[in-house]
């Protein structure tokens, strides 16, 4: 009874608890500050609806089919099929061609006109209506030869062909009713042929065709018999490729084959992109600058001024040609157009009807960068900062004098506006980008995995430029390309600088590009190949003009700094390296000598085990602009738990399988100025996928219990304890003894996604961990519920902990992008705002969403609803009456005086 | 009428300053006891009384004996022979109620611890508004001790114990109130009550790098 009772006053706390920390949206407030872009990701397949091309059905890599209007680019539907390629990865699409859906043979089926297979064995088949995307049937079949994965499909009447080519021995193909997924014939048909090679064969429709020594083969996988032909080739070493747009061409060497009858159709002599619609040969011939699409004898379309933005790399996707109304025998065509940095471009009477930049869908680095100051705010820093440099001499003449000034120039800005004859607005102000009054509004300035830059408005999400970085890519070992600020927008007259750390494709040289995030423009060089390949990367502290240098480590263990006059600047940094495969933590000290910059090795850690067993999967450190306001913890006996903040602390996740618990999972808190292990857990039975975020003094990190199979998050706090060793100055060296650990561990329902946590400018505001889970959803938890203070002890009322609860439950109040599913979220970004209480988030994936929440309410701002109208008449009234009172008061006195 | 007017003729010369000084010391004890009429209400001369002066010159009065009342001299007034012994009896009154005065905040003490148990721990309005009152009244009284006391410093004996009594009171009296604002949790006694202030650490050594890039 007693029990009950604690169970039912916990559940009354919580649900207190929790209902108090609601912060769901209202109904009015949907999409006022927060709107999200739908991709579908870089094409692998597309084709137009054939009656009349208003739409075109695309796959994507992300696994996506989906219906795109011809019109604006707009999706129709969109399908989002699994992430994991062994069930998700779309192997092959098929959209009727004929104008009119693929009626069954029996004509118990409805009709369908989009099939596609996903997945890797078991293969999915699965049949779709063109017009809204419906799923109309779906069959699979596992087959259990040996490598399924290199399986390939062709569609023939009303049958679906499964082919799998068993490299040098023979081809099965099996015959599948399309849409009931029914062998036609009950056994595999196996072709036998044992010249077959992985690289050198190509299966175009029915025909699979391999180059053997200086002959083509093809064999037609329906026929019965004669189904092999021969066609000798020039060069035994040409390559074979399929051409898009019909299912019997393929391109050996230079030459364009009919499969049907082995006739060479056209020589590609300058290897130009190709694309066959309705026996015509299309050509893609680019030039610098501008794209011509040509048939043999006509000019279909040509793009002058290709924009910069679009890779000149075009690829055809697909096409519609109809005859011109004009009868002079042409034709009118519409090519769906796809770029090798993921656009996708429609392009109609040589024109780019619109464009999608889909390679939004990968990101590998994002900034918010705050908008700089208008003209007229600009005028007043000035005024303000000429004061502060003549400090001495400032007497109250000359700034009144300044202040003047400043205002005579603001008033002749405004006549000379007023009369048109002032000078043209800059490209920010055009652009309406001018920092707002509480530092909402935003520049996102997104590095992708296809080296495009974008420059997007956090409030209009528009896109306010774009930029190529050409044959740049990310790292190896998962790092993509580094985007890093090297000038916020705070230092006004001089110019936010941003600069991107990338990799030559060819080369794998270091790549700089310094650029101006607002505006989108290159600084100094602009685009800076390097000499040398980059080990390591990171931004100094300090530097002139507040520019905040980088520091770059090549693989010979040379230092370079960049500007180089700010090598001074780099002495006594602390540099560390960690290296995936090993395990291995080198720490490094950077010394300045004689002009000179050098890494002096001071610790090295070896994290992978004795047998190099475990892998590092994640390093985190804490986010460089966060401010830890409160520096501790009050107890309910009102004395101070002080927060061991470390700024130099990062966390290593090591992941690797074990002889007696199949896996172990490790995580280390490491100092990296001196190398110190300052903390460390395992999880046996435990793997990932791990999520983790590193703030203040905790760590929250999610994984998948395999003991007892569920996702459970993990909370550690660390604290100095009751007193604080150095309460002004934080050093590494000369650090506080191991701190005290509270930590706890929670079952959450869901897996989850990504993990952020919140920030704000001072942090002064409570940390929410923002939680992505798997079905699309973002998650608003409060500190409080993941708090590791929560333990089954009956609850202290002074600290206002919740009892201890295993289950983390996710209140569907709080989650921030309520019914907007964001689709196969892959990371959170925040970014804080200039009010306190409000953090910007940005979630990326497939989609993009961007809202800001404020995790203890918006008490630094008036409620949306606040009537400022019932408050002013109230005021105003007052004051009227005061007055009119005052008046009646005086008459009334000089009345009694006279009696 | 010859008398008289031979008593007027005497006043000449030495009997005139004389005359001087009395309407001096006349018009010097009028203003005291006009003082302590205004102050001292409990002082047992009657209002006649106090209007019949020691000396006074009247004109028509007539002698009552034979033998002539020295002029200037009032025979009535002369009846208020114990004025000496009255004025010492005033003087400890003025002292009895002078230590009244200043030991009533130390009396108030029972009163206030009783109000103040009864009040509670809770922080809600009326107990606050009960620590308030009772820690302004005691500063209010210390701050106008001057003022209380004063009428109390005409007599001859320093009122600076009463003072200082009375100041020890309600020092009393300001601590129970600080007493009770700790036991109810409203004074930045603790560590965490100045936490909001503190600055956070400024960091010595700044570092950063991360995976490999190779």
């Amino acid at each position: 009874m007693r029990r009950f009772k604690y169970s039912l006053m916990n559940i009354v706390i919580i649900l207190s608890v929790v209902t108090s920390l609601c912060s769901a949206l209202y109904e009015d407030q949907i999409g006022k500050f927060d709107w999200r872009k739908k991709f579908v990701g870089t094409i692998k397949f597309g084709y137009f609806d054939a009656q009349n091309a208003d739409k075109s059905i695309v796959a994507t890599d992300e696994n996506v089919l989906a219906a795109i209007s011809s019109k604006n680019g707009d999706i129709l539907w969109r399908k989002v099929f699994e992430t994991d390629n062994t069930r998700g990865e779309i192997k092959f699409l098929h959209v009727t061609r004929e104008g009119k859906s693929i009626a069954s043979q029996s004509g118990d089926q409805s009709p369908f006109d989009i099939i596609t297979v996903n997945g890797n064995n078991p293969f999915f088949f699965r049949g779709y209506n063109m017009n809204n995307g419906n799923l109309l049937w779906e069959w699979s079949i596992t087959a259990t030869s040996q490598d399924p994965e290199n399986s390939l499909f062709f569609f023939k009447e009303y049958s679906m062909y499964h082919v799998l080519p068993i490299w040098n021995s023979h081809i099965e193909v099996t015959e599948y009713h399309a849409s009931t997924g029914q062998q036609s014939n009950p056994t595999t048909s196996s072709i036998f042929a044992a010249y077959i090679t992985k690289d050198n064969c190509v299966l175009n429709g029915q025909y699979f065709a391999c180059i053997v020594k200086e002959q083509l083969l093809v064999i037609d996988l329906i026929a019965d018999q004669n189904n092999l032909r021969t066609k000798a080739i020039e060069s035994p070493n040409s390559s074979i490729k399929v051409i898009r747009g019909k299912d019997n061409v393929i391109q050996v060497g230079k030459s364009v084959l009919n499969l049907e009858d082995l006739t060479v159709i056209y020589e590609n002599k300058n290897d130009v992109e190709l694309y066959i619609e309705s026996d015509k040969i299309i050509r893609v011939v680019q030039n610098e600058k501008d794209v011509k699409i040509l048939t043999e004898n006509a000019e279909l379309s040509s793009i002058e001024d290709l924009p910069e933005t679009l890779d000149n790399n075009l690829k055809i996707m697909a096409t519609k040609c109809k005859p011109k109304r004009d009868d002079t025998n042409q034709i009118a065509c519409r090519f769906l157009l796809s770029t090798n940095d993921g656009a996708i471009a429609l392009v109609q009477q040589g024109k780019i009807k619109w464009v999608r930049e889909e390679s939004l869908t990968k990101i590998s680095a994002v900034e918010f960068i705050e908008l700089s100051l208008s003209d007229a705010q600009g005028a007043i820093e000035e005024e303000l900062n000429s004061g502060d440099e003549e400090h001495s001499n400032s007497d109250i003449l000359s700034s009144l004098y300044r202040r003047l000034h400043s205002q005579y120039g603001m008033i002749k800005n405004i006549v000379l506006h007023l009369l048109g004859l002032g000078p043209p607005p800059s490209f920010s102000q055009r652009a309406g980008l001018v920092r707002d009054d509480f530092g909402l509004h935003k520049m996102m300035v997104i590095m992708t995995k296809s080296g495009k830059l974008f420059g997007i408005d956090n409030v209009s999400g528009k896109q306010h430029w774009v930029r190529v970085l050409k044959n740049s890519e990310g790292f190896s070992n998962g790092q993509g390309i580094r985007l890093l600020v090297q000038r916020t927008s705070k230092f006004y007259p001089l110019p936010t600088q941003c600069v991107i750390i990338a990799r030559e494709k060819i080369t794998g040289n270091g790549i700089i590009f310094q650029f101006n995030p607002l505006s989108g423009q290159t600084i100094d060089k602009g685009l800076l190949n390097l000499d040398y390949k980059i080990k390591q990367a990171a931004l100094l502290n300090y530097g002139d003009n507040f520019l905040r240098p980088i520091l770059l480590v090549d693989t010979n263990d040379n230092v370079h700094i960049l500007p180089e006059s700010s090598l001074k600047q780099a002495d006594g940094f602390f540099f560390y390296t960690v290296n995936r495969q090993t395990g291995f933590l080198n720490g490094y000290m950077i010394q300045h000598e004689n002009n000179k910059v050098d890494l002096l090795p001071t610790w090295n850690l070896n994290l992978g085990g004795t047998e190099n067993e475990q892998k590092i999967t994640h390093v985190v450190s804490k986010n460089s602009v966060e401010r830890v306001h409160s520096q501790g913890r009050v107890l309910a006996d009102r004395s101070v738990l002080y927060k061991y903040i470390n700024p130099n602390l990062i966390a290593v996740v090591t992941e690797g399988p074990d002889s007696i618990h199949k896996y172990m999972l490790n995580v280390h808190l490491i100092d990296v100025v001196s190398g110190s292990i300052v903390f460390s857990m395992n999880h046996r039975r435990a793997k990932g996928p791990v999520r983790i975020v590193h703030s203040e003094n905790w760590l929250v990190y999610s994984f998948y219990n395999e003991k007892i199979r569920r996702n459970e998050i993990t909370s550690i706090e660390l604290y100095e304890g009751k007193t604080q060793t150095n309460s002004t100055i934080w050093s590494s060296l000369n650090a506080p003894p191991s701190p005290l650990v509270e930590r706890q561990t929670y079952i959450i329902s869901s897996s989850i996604a990504a993990l952020r946590e919140t920030i704000t400018e001072k942090g002064i505001t409570n940390k929410h961990v923002l939680m992505a889970l798997d079905s699309g959803a973002v998650v608003e938890m409060p500190w409080m519920l993941l708090d590791p203070r929560r333990n089954s002890m009956v609850p202290t009322e002074y600290e206002g902990i919740i009892p201890y609860i295993p289950e983390l439950v996710i209140q569907h109040e709080n989650t921030i992008n309520y019914n907007q599913t964001i689709a196969k979220i892959s990371g959170i970004y925040t970014a804080a705002s200039g009010l306190e209480s409000t953090c910007l988030v940005m979630v990326y994936g497939l989609d993009i969403f961007v809202t800001r929440v404020s995790p203890s309410k918006t008490f630094d701002l008036l409620k949306e609803d606040f009537d400022y109208f019932l408050i002013s008449i109230v005021l105003i009234g007052l004051i009227t009456a005061s007055y009119v009172v005052k008046h009646l008061a005086a008459k009334k006195t000089i009345k009694q005086a006279w009696k | 009428m010859e008398q008289i007017f031979a008593n007027r003729t005497n006043l000449t010369g030495f009997e005139n300053s004389k005359l001087r000084t009395v309407k001096k010391l006349n018009s010097k004890l009028k203003f005291i006891k006009k003082e302590n009429k205004s102050l001292i209400k409990f002082k047992t001369m009657s209002k006649s009384s106090s209007k019949k002066f020691k000396w006074s010159l009247e004109f028509n009065t007539k002698p009552k004996s034979d033998l002539a009342v020295p002029p200037g001299f009032n025979l009535s007034a002369a009846q208020s022979h114990s004025e000496v012994a009255r004025d010492t009896d005033q003087n400890q009154l003025i002292m009895k109620k002078s230590w009244d005065v200043a030991l009533g905040p130390i009396k108030g003490i029972p009163m206030n611890l009783l109000i103040m148990y009864m009040a509670g721990n809770s922080i809600s309005i009326f107990p606050i508004m009960m620590v308030g009152m009772s820690l302004i009244r005691p500063l209010k009284a210390i701050f106008t001790t001057g003022a209380t006391f004063k009428s109390f410093e005409l007599i001859q004996n320093s009122i600076i114990p009463q003072k200082l009594i009375f100041f020890l009171g309600n020092l009393v009296n300001i601590g129970l109130a600080l007493y009770k604002c700790h036991s109810m949790g409203l004074l930045p006694t603790h560590a965490s009550d100045w936490l909001a202030f503190a600055e956070p650490q400024n960091r010595l050594e700044f570092s950063d790098g991360g995976l490999l890039f190779i």
